[in-house]
């Protein structure tokens, strides 16, 4: 490998590289999952071995992503994204992971310029640490509504909480409370810099209001798209 | 029976695919180069391709774009694989059918057989 190479593509080289023999790592998991199906206990630890394989697969591509956003080289494909439709096909797809019921408040539409794979990631990070750090039986709501020439979505949880203090520092990558980590144990601190990276390369935000021990609201701010 | 070919240099891709394919009943031949791959296609007469975009000797996007402008196999559907970051972007800019993102589910595997060869093995 030639000296000049950038750490970037070096990231992108060694997670192909990686990604190939997860895939074959994989089949053979879920090969098996289907052939001991009547069997609890090796079904069960195959379970937890395909739950780390994708777990695995998220570290690479999170680390991707946060290779992308530093070098400037996270590319938008932007079209008319439907808020409404995106953010309720999320909730269904997370429902389907969950027991917490996920309650949506939407059903109006607002459309705005965007990507839909990028924004439908935005809202899967914050319904992923909603679940995360909400007690099981909590609901978790998920709100989608106007501001003027602004869109909002909110995702609000009534788990653990966040204090003030550490309310820029959560958008830093890595960076967990100690709360946090006690109730994670899967997160390692990339999802909320990349999900507010990717709302700002759409001129957006993502804002959070909470109280310790009750509850946080994340909130995703974007522009309304202007009539055609 | 179905035919199903697949294209990739990584043997222990080939080796998975080929064992979830056989299983739902579809006659599979793997290759591990797109070096003689139209050839191999002329002969056998495969009903889809599951192509590797990124191999070292021939690209599978070279390969795509060759089999796509040729009248004799441009009818045949073609689902890239690949771990590269913009697997469905490039798989739309070289005409590709379809894609699949490794890591993939069996489960996404078979659903795209079933797609282009509407169920029946």
């Amino acid at each position: 490998m030639p000296d000049t190479i950038s750490s970037n593509e070096f990231i992108s080289h060694a997670s192909h590289e990686l990604k190939t023999p997860i895939t074959t790592i994989k089949g053979y998991t879920e090969i098996l999952l289907k052939l001991l199906k009547d069997q609890p206990k090796p079904f069960t630890y195959l379970t937890r071995m395909n739950e780390q394989v994708d777990r695995l697969t998220s570290l690479i591509n999170e680390i991707l992503d946060v290779s992308r956003i530093r070098s400037g080289r996270l590319t938008l494909t932007k079209e008319l994204v439907d808020l409404d439709k995106l953010l309720k096909d999320v909730t269904i797809w997370a429902q389907e992971q969950t027991k917490h019921p996920l309650v949506y408040h939407g059903g109006q539409t607002f459309v705005v310029s965007g990507d839909r794979h990028r924004l439908a990631q935005i809202f899967s990070i914050l319904l992923s640490n909603a679940i995360m750090f909400s007690p099981d039986s909590h609901p978790i709501e998920v709100t989608l509504g106007r501001k003027g020439k602004h869109v909002y979505a909110a995702v609000t949880d009534h788990g653990i909480g966040i204090e003030k203090v550490h309310y820029e520092k959560i958008f830093e990558p890595f960076f967990q409370t100690d709360e946090a980590k006690k109730h994670s144990q899967t997160g390692w601190g990339l999802g909320l810099y990349i999900a507010r990276e990717i709302a700002r390369r759409h001129e957006g935000d993502i804002e959070v209001a909470s109280q310790k021990n009750k509850g946080s609201t994340f909130t995703l701010v974007l522009p309304l798209a202007k009539p055609l | 029976m179905k035919k199903i070919m697949i294209c990739d240099d990584d043997m222990g891709i080939l080796e998975v695919m080929q064992v979830v394919l056989d299983d739902a009943g579809y006659d599979v031949k793997i290759i591990s180069s797109g070096k003689s791959i139209k050839d191999q296609i002329s002969e056998w007469r495969p009903d889809m391709l599951f192509l590797d975009i990124w191999m070292p000797e021939i690209d599978g996007k070279q390969i795509t774009k060759d089999l796509k402008e040729d009248p004799k196999f441009k009818l045949l559907p073609i689902i890239t694989i690949s771990a590269l970051n913009d697997t469905e972007k490039i798989s739309k800019e070289i005409g590709a059918d379809d894609f699949l993102a490794k890591p993939f589910n069996i489960d996404d595997l078979l659903g795209k057989v079933e797609k282009y060869l509407r169920g029946t093995p």
